[in-house]
């Protein structure tokens, strides 16, 4: 568990972080999202004291940070950013064991590491280890720095906008991996972003800012159905109610009657997102759904619209 | 997760075909000026003149008047050469004019060597035999000749082929004693015994002083490159030292390395004072610092900011950083540095032939004394191949360094 507590960050006469608390629950991927400016990133490099505070504290499983010099402190933080920052000059291998290196681990530890992380993150260990980061495409190297970041298994990981600067297609393709990866892995994540459909789909909880201090905090859910304060609901638009649908499947909702006749079918991992598209397309109300080749019920445009405020 | 490959974003590479063309054209204008020339200076200006002794006038002659049937082949060689440079290139054509304008060369310079071992055996040990302004415009022609025939070849060989040929003719030729006559080499046989003792002075300067500036202007180009107030001082101080004049410069150091020995019993005994090796060693030592530290600050600047926010954030320290990250990445940019500053110094060595301090100069003073062309030129031919040999050698190191660098570009 990451505990802030009256986390303040000044610099020159501007407060880019003003008595900022909060408390990031172990292994759940927490999002810090807001306009540009807001504080976000300086927020997260507190926690491994890339930024220094200038008042208030971090603890980490309840200890205070300060308690641990920063070297020592951040080799047992994972940390990745937008631009990746690949060691140019270093084998994806030897980027990969960067912070086991740091760590003294022996070489046979190592060797195994980087190739059990080269699949974790989908890329064929024997034809990537000996690379160079200037033969990765954006893509690939940012699945190497996610690599890197877990190389020496660190319980907490900090993510700065790490799918920034990819296409759109990449990008979205590399976020649902990375939600997968957090599931198995259950590491606790602080992810920073200005991306409000990434920030809605990986977040557990997100902490949403503005001018240095903390605006709400909640799972999208909670900020979508109860918005504290007119710039949530602003900042979050009319979009917001699509978003959340993305997040979640039909199997979620309640299955209403099969349809009579020929409809439009769609399988039960289907996003209601996904599945309110279709009826648009086909123009449809009622949708038949499957599981598997097994027909196990209906979903109505009325069923999405009334279960989802309901019971998500 | 599956493996994405999107690497469409490559820019692809190849020759331009206008370009190639224009380069093309440009070769043999260069070697048609080059063959040209060589052609030119066999048949005017003064190609050998014979005195003797070191001190009188005496008799200047051009190629053809003092080689008869040699001079024409040599003419023809250059012809020929001219020639190739015409006709379509092929594999062969760029060694094969190369050849032709360094066979010219050679042809006239062992021409040169028996006429010269003949005027010597009716004049005695003082007769002089010395090249003129033809031959060395020559030289120039034959290097115009093989710099753009390497160009048009090829291969790696193929090129190699046409630097060394010359070069191991040339001593092959010289190892027959066919131009011991010659008068550079008998100023060379005379003065031999100072010539390695000067030689190893002038080695001692260029590269004590390249070795100062690694062991100094390294620590402090990092310096400047972590703090701003450190660059101001630092790069401020180098500056001022550039604009010095070189010899005015030795100048000041002189009074100040004196009083400095005549203070300090310690001073003195590591031989410093105010003549001799001390002041120039400083002086060329300032202007050494200057290329390596510039480079060192700017190839450290230069780094991509996320790679030193990342090896931050991972948990190295400083030190490790530097070593590990930042002069790896910088190595290339500061070896173009030493690169600098090497041959700066080997050139700068001269300096110390006029405060006493020794080196290759202290030949090229005592020729120029003499009023003794080829003394001059033992003194200073030796300084112009060291700084080649030394540029070209730390060249091939960056290049080797710099198989990384490019590709991170």
């Amino acid at each position: 568990m990451i505990e802030l507590r009256n986390v303040t960050k000044r610099y020159d006469t501007t407060v880019a972080v003003d008595d900022v608390t909060l408390t990031v629950p172990d292994g759940e991927l927490t999002i810090l999202l807001g306009p540009s400016g807001c504080g976000k990133t300086t927020l997260l490099r507190t926690i491994n004291r890339m930024v220094e505070l200038d008042a208030g504290e971090v603890l980490i499983d309840g200890q205070s940070i300060r308690s641990t010099p920063p070297e020592v402190l951040r080799r047992h933080i994972g940390y990745a950013i937008q631009s990746v920052g690949l060691f140019p000059h270093m084998t994806v291998r030897r980027n990969i064991a960067t912070v086991p290196r740091l760590l003294g681990w022996d070489a046979v530890r190592i060797e195994a590491r980087v190739t059990e992380l080269l699949s974790l993150v989908g890329l064929d260990p024997a034809s990537y280890a000996d690379k160079r980061p200037a033969e990765l495409s954006g893509g690939e190297a940012q699945r190497i720095g996610v690599a890197r970041a877990l190389a020496a298994d660190p319980p907490v990981l900090l993510m700065d906008e790490p799918f920034g600067a990819l296409d759109p297609i990449n990008r979205e393709r590399l976020q649902r991996e990375f939600a997968s990866l957090h599931r198995r892995l259950g590491k606790t994540v602080v992810f920073v972003t200005h991306d409000i459909e990434e920030a809605v789909l990986l977040g557990d909880r997100i902490v949403l800012m503005r001018e240095g201090q903390i605006v709400q905090t909640g799972s999208p859910e909670e900020l979508w159905r109860g918005p504290e304060h007119q710039f949530v609901r602003d900042f979050f638009g009319d979009e917001f109610g699509l978003r959340i649908l993305s997040r979640h499947r039909i199997a979620d909702l309640e299955p209403g009657a099969t349809p009579q006749g020929a409809s439009a079918r769609v399988h039960l991992d289907t996003n209601l997102r996904d599945a309110l598209a279709i009826m648009v397309t086909e123009s449809v109300e009622r949708v038949t759904i499957l599981d598997g080749e097994r027909v196990v019920g209906g979903l109505s445009f009325c069923d999405i619209v009334t279960q989802v405020r309901g019971s998500l | 997760m599956a493996s994405s490959t999107t690497s469409g974003d490559r820019p692809a590479t190849g020759p331009i075909p206008g370009a190639a063309a224009r380069a093309r054209q440009s070769d043999v204008v260069i070697g048609l000026t080059g063959a040209g020339i060589g052609a030119l200076t066999t048949v005017m200006g003064p190609y050998l003149s014979f005195r003797p002794n070191r001190i009188v006038d005496g008799l200047s002659q051009t190629a053809l008047e003092a080689f008869g049937p040699l001079g024409w082949l040599a003419l023809a060689l250059w012809a020929l050469s001219g020639l190739v440079a015409l006709t379509r290139p092929r594999a062969w054509t760029g060694a094969a004019r190369a050849a032709l304008g360094s066979s010219a060369v050679l042809t006239l310079l062992a021409a040169a060597g028996a006429d010269a071992a003949s005027f010597a055996a009716a004049q005695g040990a003082a007769a002089r035999t010395s090249f003129g302004a033809s031959f060395y415009l020559a030289l120039l022609a034959a290097f115009l000749v093989s710099y753009s025939a390497s160009a048009e070849t090829p291969g790696r060989l193929g090129r190699a082929v046409i630097a060394l040929f010359p070069v191991i003719a040339l001593v092959a030729l010289a190892a027959t004693g066919a131009l011991a006559e010659l008068g550079i080499v008998r100023e060379w046989m005379l003065t031999r015994t100072t010539f390695v003792r000067e030689l190893r002075r002038h080695l001692f300067y260029a590269l004590g002083a390249t070795g100062g500036a690694i062991a100094l202007g390294i620590p402090m180009g990092v310096l400047s490159a972590r703090s701003r107030h450190a660059e101001t001082a630092i790069m401020g101080s180098l500056n001022l030292g550039q604009v010095f004049p070189a010899l005015a410069f030795v100048g000041i150091m002189m009074p100040i390395l004196g009083a400095l020995g005549d203070r300090f019993a310690t001073v003195r005994a590591l031989g410093i004072s105010g003549i001799g090796w001390a002041p120039v060693f400083v002086v060329l030592l300032v202007y050494a610092l200057f290329p390596v530290t510039r480079n060192t600050l700017v190839a450290i600047r230069q780094i991509d900011p996320a790679v030193l926010d990342t090896a931050r954030g991972m948990g190295m320290s400083r030190w490790r950083s530097l070593f590990e990250v930042e002069m790896p990445l910088a190595f290339p940019v500061v070896l173009a540095g030493v690169r600098i500053a090497l041959v700066q110094s080997t050139a700068g060595a001269i300096l110390a032939a006029f405060v006493g301090g020794g080196g290759l100069g202290t030949i090229m003073f005592f020729g120029l004394e003499q009023t003794s062309m080829d003394l001059v030129l033992v003194g200073v031919l030796p300084i112009v191949a060291l700084a080649l040999v030394f540029d070209a050698g730390l060249r091939v190191v960056e290049r080797m360094a710099g198989g990384s660098e490019e590709s991170y570009a």
